[in-house]
């Protein structure tokens, strides 16, 4: 399951192509976690090493280092959200990210609090 | 003798959350919907791609033409950053019905959507209020005036829609941060009686 890195095919090509993303998932089509959502925040875990990972690996890592979530990286990366949330998913599970989220349920009044303030001042 | 107020640990590096929350602006198509995310939005709308789930769940492996058979949908989506550790995003959904089954992907743990109705089109919010009603996800609905549109009662639009009495309801103009900042305030303040309802239900 070694996803070869493309030699060539470089830059924003967006969901057009259709192959390369393929072989980058080693032919997977859906994550393994299931947590992984589009604003899902992920961070890379200090001391994170790029040995071993694949040139789209390597640049999630990167953009990592300071919180962004899947829809961003998607976008910075020019790849669909599927592909980096696969991506993403092998580097959380091995330790090389961290995940942060936050479930509806369990919002507290003084974060909406902030969020009102955040908005009103816009 | 002191009462410490948190129970950091001393020493440690102890750091809030980082807290992302998803909120997503729904409607039909020419709604109005990008420009809404681009209203309130501190960077230019975002455009990313969704396709791999739509080709996941059907990929038979042993026949693999069949994953080059694969659409793409745009979404746009904007940030508004609270503050180092929570930041509001606002995902814009795909406006075409047949997409319906991206919602889930869209939509699951949003804290809260808008429904921007245009009137001349009524017909095209059904699929979100329905989603957003089946799935139990506060919503408030926003009338996006466009100039030369045909003005409606707000009741006449709620009683059109089906939207239940304790859904708000208003009026706006998308291309202003002002009238897209109301919308947003009004979907908080939903979400702050109902957090309010839910302490007050679990204290017994």
């Amino acid at each position: 399951m070694s996803a070869e890195p493309p030699s060539k095919g470089h830059g924003r090509t967006g969901g057009h192509d259709v192959v390369r993303p393929f072989v980058m998932t080693g032919g997977r089509t859906r994550a393994d976690r299931r947590d992984l959502r589009i604003e899902t925040m992920l961070t890379a875990v200090p001391g994170a090493t790029t040995s071993g990972l694949s040139a789209e690996q390597v640049k999630l890592l990167r953009l990592c280092q300071a919180p962004i979530s899947i829809a961003e990286a998607s976008a910075e990366l020019g790849l669909v959200i599927g592909v980096t949330t696969i991506l993403a998913a092998d580097l959380v599970s091995e330790g090389r990210l961290e995940v942060h989220q936050t479930d509806p349920v369990e919002i507290e009044l003084d974060v909406l609090s902030r969020m009102i303030d955040a908005v009103r001042a816009l | 003798m002191t009462i410490k107020h948190d129970d950091r640990p001393a020493g440690d590096a102890w750091k809030p959350r980082i807290r992302p929350v998803k909120f997503v602006v729904a409607g039909g198509f020419g709604a109005g919907k990008t420009t809404f995310v681009g209203a309130l939005s501190e960077i230019p709308p975002l455009r990313t791609e969704a396709a791999m789930t739509t080709v996941g769940a059907r990929v038979d492996h042993r026949r693999g033409s069949e994953a080059k058979t694969t659409t793409t949908v745009a979404m746009d989506f904007g940030r508004l950053t609270v503050d180092e550790y929570l930041v509001m995003y606002l995902f814009g959904t795909p406006g075409q019905e047949r997409f319906g089954f991206m919602w889930d992907d869209i939509c699951t743990h949003a804290l809260g959507a808008v429904v921007l109705v245009d009137t001349d089109r009524l017909d095209q919010s059904f699929p979100a209020v329905d989603y957003f009603e089946a799935k139990d996800i506060p919503f408030v609905v926003a009338v996006n005036r466009f100039e030369g549109t045909t003005r409606h009662d707000l009741g006449a639009v709620r009683d059109a829609l089906g939207v239940s009495p304790n859904v708000p309801m208003t009026e706006c103009d998308a291309r202003h941060t002002e009238s897209a900042k109301q919308v947003l305030l009004l979907l908080l303040d939903e979400l702050v009686n109902a957090a309010r309802a839910r302490a007050a239900a679990t204290v017994v």
